[in-house]
């Protein structure tokens, strides 16, 4: 056999394993990282001598120390109580309706994303909308799954917001004003289109006969943390957005400031240490290592000559087609190894087709983030609306789900097609 | 001589693993037996066949009119008569270890899945880990001094032993996946053909 044909064939298995989900993901990863590695070294695209230099230079070490710092940051500051503070401190703001509450909750979901893993942030979310809808006596259903389609707009935002981001980041060099210049209005406009969609959506809900007694700063168990730990935060993004004046790596400065939080911010770094994502970074160290295998056998050069051939037919609208594959394969697999399968192909569709590098990018980041809400196991935050939805004892079908969220997320992927296309125009 | 057409388990029926697995794997011992039996009659047979041609070709030659009836042409006969018969009996019997042996291989590589297109996907998955080992295993096996060719050949034989084993329970989920959907629509089809069918016409009584 040749080296392409077993590529093809370690590919092929990392995607079934990761489609079916018989293992968890990380460890799908790493058995396609280890059989990577082994015939890498069979068929001479690793050398034993000096494999682990070779290895080290596969892996993008800037984006897994920044995804591990913001991690820990976020996770610091959740800790806080500071995403419970906000939110109650708008619902007391917002009055006794709560379609009200929910509507606000729900776009308040899309920002906290922005600053923590789509995980934590339906969890936060998840928890307070249930208390809420008790006190209400309302059905939480349709606010905990719009919350986590929401997750998704809000993994837009910022460069730090999702993996997909930072990988696609790392890969055009963009800075993080530069990312914000060109994602924030888009989530922007998505949220408003959303709200304007979700208000009718969320139809009847139970309005209070008197005012709910909300405490906001009943959730805050340690005022004198939360205020360094919200201090450090916004030193840590006033730094992200000053990196290019200060000159270092983004992953350094993040690494910087998880420090200074977990010894300034924090009473438990070990447990902030234990709730950290250990498996989202395994992920991306071994598919760093398969990528590079891929790209070094001829894979992903045959891949890109396939979609290149899918290209010509239409170069023009390309970035658009392109971002609903993302979409559409998001939807099933983990938007993470679509990302980056796709950042190579779309290297090789962009010298032979001259579209952009850029335009595919940013097509590849929009994909790759909403189309998670597609399907209720297209992204972890929706896995965990569904969890959380079941222990209430309210089940979400796949029809149930595709039936609410099918047409939002149709119109925020327009929107997304819309502003793609107006990319390449300018 | 065994009539296997008289066991109760013969036949066409298609083998089911569920509700029948007690039973038939206390029928494993006797089909097994009786393969060897079947085998074994068919050798003999066929051999005493080609035995006995010689002695008997003076005797057998009939002219028919134009025909000629060789001693040649009557064993040929028979001997095809001969693995008609017991050969049909042999695959029957080597179709049920095959679904047996798949069924364990593919239980002991998968485990026990509900959905049959995740069996699909699993066992294509195995197939090609299986293939990716014997890729890796040979050259290493081979680099073993004396030993290492024949072993690597093992191996070799062995994984694709189990690839094809493999190939026959996909092909078996396959054509019971799109049985169940086929049957599905012309079920669905038929439904709907006699609820919009007028009374007296569309089989109602």
């Amino acid at each position: 056999m040749s080296v392409t044909e077993v590529f093809m064939l370690i590919f092929a298995l990392i995607l079934i394993l990761l489609v079916t989900g018989r293992y968890h993901r990380s460890v799908a990863a790493l058995i396609g990282a280890l059989l990577t590695i082994l015939f890498g070294v069979e068929y001479g695209i690793f050398h034993l001598p000096q494999i682990l230099t070779e290895l080290i230079e596969l892996i993008d070490m800037n984006t897994i120390l920044l995804a591990i710092g913001v991690m820990i940051l976020a996770e610091a500051v959740a800790r806080t109580g500071f995403f419970e503070f906000i939110g109650l401190k708008l619902a007391k703001l917002v009055g006794s309706s709560f379609r009200r509450i929910s509507l606000v909750l729900i776009i308040l979901t899309a920002f906290i994303t922005a600053f923590v893993t789509t995980i934590t942030a339906m969890v936060i979310m998840g928890a307070l909308t249930i208390s809420l809808a008790r006190r209400f006596e309302a059905d939480p259903s349709k606010t905990i799954i719009y919350e986590a389609v929401m997750t998704n707009v809000g993994g837009l935002m910022l460069m730090i917001s999702s993996i997909p981001n930072l990988i696609v980041a790392s890969f055009l060099d963009l800075e993080f004003i530069d990312f914000m210049e060109i994602s924030l209005p888009l989530a922007l406009l998505i949220i408003l289109a959303s709200t304007l969609y979700l208000y009718p959506a969320l139809g009847d809900q139970p309005t209070a006969v008197r005012e709910i007694e909300i405490d906001p700063w009943s959730v805050i168990e340690d005022k004198q943390m939360f205020y360094r730990a919200m201090l450090i935060f916004a030193l840590a993004i006033a730094l992200f957005i000053l990196r290019d004046f200060i000159g270092a790596p983004l992953g350094l400065i993040a690494i910087g400031c998880a420090i200074a939080i977990l010894a300034l911010g924090s009473r438990e770094p070990e447990s902030i240490f234990s709730s950290i994502d250990w498996g989202t970074i395994f992920f991306l160290a071994s598919f760093y290592v398969i990528v590079g295998g891929l790209e070094k056998s001829g894979v992903l050069e045959l891949l890109a000559r396939g979609v290149f051939s899918i290209s010509t037919i239409w170069t023009a609208a390309f970035p658009a087609v392109n971002m609903w594959i993302c979409a559409a394969t998001s939807s099933i697999i983990d938007n993470i190894p679509v990302t980056m399968i796709l950042i190579p192909v779309m290297k090789y569709v962009s010298q032979l087709a001259q579209i952009p590098i850029s335009v595919l990018g940013w097509s590849m980041i929009f994909g790759a983030n909403l189309g998670g809400s597609l399907t209720p196991i297209g992204a972890p935050s929706c896995i965990i609306a569904v969890g959380i939805l079941r222990r209430e004892g309210r089940f979400v079908s796949w029809s149930g789900w595709l039936k609410r969220c099918l047409p939002l997320v149709a119109i925020q992927l327009l929107l997304a097609t819309a502003y793609t296309l107006l990319l390449l125009k300018s | 001589m065994t009539d296997p057409s008289k066991n109760p388990e013969g036949g066409l029926r298609s083998f089911t693993w569920g509700n029948d697995m007690q039973r038939n794997s206390r029928d494993v011992g006797k089909r097994l037996l009786r393969l060897l039996k079947n085998i074994l009659i068919l050798y003999f047979a066929l051999t005493l066949c080609k035995a006995l041609e010689p002695y008997l070709a003076p005797i057998l030659n009939l002219e028919l009119g134009s025909l000629l009836i060789s001693s040649e042409l009557v064993f040929t006969g028979v001997s095809l008569v001969l693995l008609i018969y017991f050969g049909y009996f042999i695959l029957l019997d080597i179709r049920f270890f095959l679904n047996l042996a798949s069924k364990a291989i593919s239980s002991w590589l998968i485990g026990e899945e509900v959905s049959r297109v995740r069996v699909i996907a699993y066992d294509v998955a195995v197939i090609i880990a299986l293939i990716l080992f014997r890729e890796l295993a040979t050259p290493l096996l081979r680099c073993i001094e004396g030993v290492g060719a024949p072993l690597a050949t093992a191996v070799q034989i062995i994984v694709l032993a189990i690839i094809l084993l493999m190939v026959y329970h996909l092909a078996g989920q396959l054509y019971h996946l799109l049985k169940d959907r086929i049957e599905g629509i012309v079920k669905s089809i038929a439904d709907r053909f006699s609820r919009k069918s007028p009374r007296g016409e569309g089989g109602e009584t």
